[in-house]
């Protein structure tokens, strides 16, 4: 993924300051794709998420982002390496979020830490936009 | 853009105002906020959230948590919640159901005063 051509790759600590960084740079993204501002809106709670969700389950070091944008999608994956191991819980509101807002969202371990991937193509996923 | 929390009192109900962005950096600082208002609270609280430009699950987690101390507490507790995003997190959170939402500070206000 990091090494196709369109994709973006940052690096920020993991540390809850630094996800702002994250948000902002998914919303820049989003706009160079025409998504509208409610999918931008959306990619940007996908993204925090996803990182908030590594960050709590004690993420150390960095929070590895590589962000593919192609056609009207945007591909994300974040990985961080989680010392205390195991895998995610898939449980509480960041959760019930990522899977409400994001078209595809995965959890997986493997040797260099955990991965949150999350597919999110332009237009609402809600049926009913409140 | 960091979180700024104002705190009035109408009538006899605190409003406690949020603006800024809400997320895992700043729910310490909300919890301090919240927990303030709560304290200086008599029977009713307003949480008004027009000025929140971000809210994520850490966010919603501590409004949550300030409900739940308000029920124990004897608090009437009551939100302003402005269309668009916003609404659509409490949404898919499930908390729309949950908690008492109002689209300006009046309705707000009167909603948590009228029952105590």
């Amino acid at each position: 993924m990091a090494d196709r051509p369109g994709a973006v790759t940052i690096e920020v600590p993991a540390q809850a300051e630094y996800v702002a960084v994250l948000r902002a740079a998914a919303a820049v993204i989003a706009s160079r794709l025409d998504f509208t501002l409610d999918d931008i809106d959306d990619l940007r709670i996908l993204i925090d998420e996803a990182a908030s969700v590594l960050l709590t389950s004690g993420a150390e070091g960095a929070l590895h982002c590589v962000i593919e944008a192609a056609g009207e999608t945007i591909r994300f994956q974040i990985r961080a390496d989680v010392p205390s191991g195991g895998t995610l819980p898939e449980e509480g509101f960041a959760w019930s979020i990522l899977r409400a807002l994001a078209h595809e969202v995965t959890s997986e371990t493997d040797a260099e830490g955990q991965v949150i991937a999350v597919t999110r193509r332009r237009g609402p996923v809600l049926d009913s936009v409140l | 853009m960091e979180l700024k929390i104002s705190q009035r009192l109408v009538g006899t109900t605190v409003v406690v105002a949020l603006s800024g962005e809400i997320d895992l950096a700043s729910a310490e600082q909300l919890r301090s906020g919240l927990v303030a208002g709560e304290s200086d609270a008599d029977t009713s609280m307003v949480i008004d959230l027009r000025g929140v430009g971000f809210i994520d699950s850490t966010g919603i987690g501590e409004l949550v948590g300030c409900r739940r101390r308000c029920l124990d507490a004897g608090v009437a507790l009551a939100f302003v919640v402005p269309d668009g995003t916003m609404r659509k997190i409490l949404h898919v959170t499930g908390m729309d159901a949950v908690f008492d939402m109002h689209h300006d500070e009046l309705a707000a206000v009167t909603s948590v005063t009228i029952d105590g």
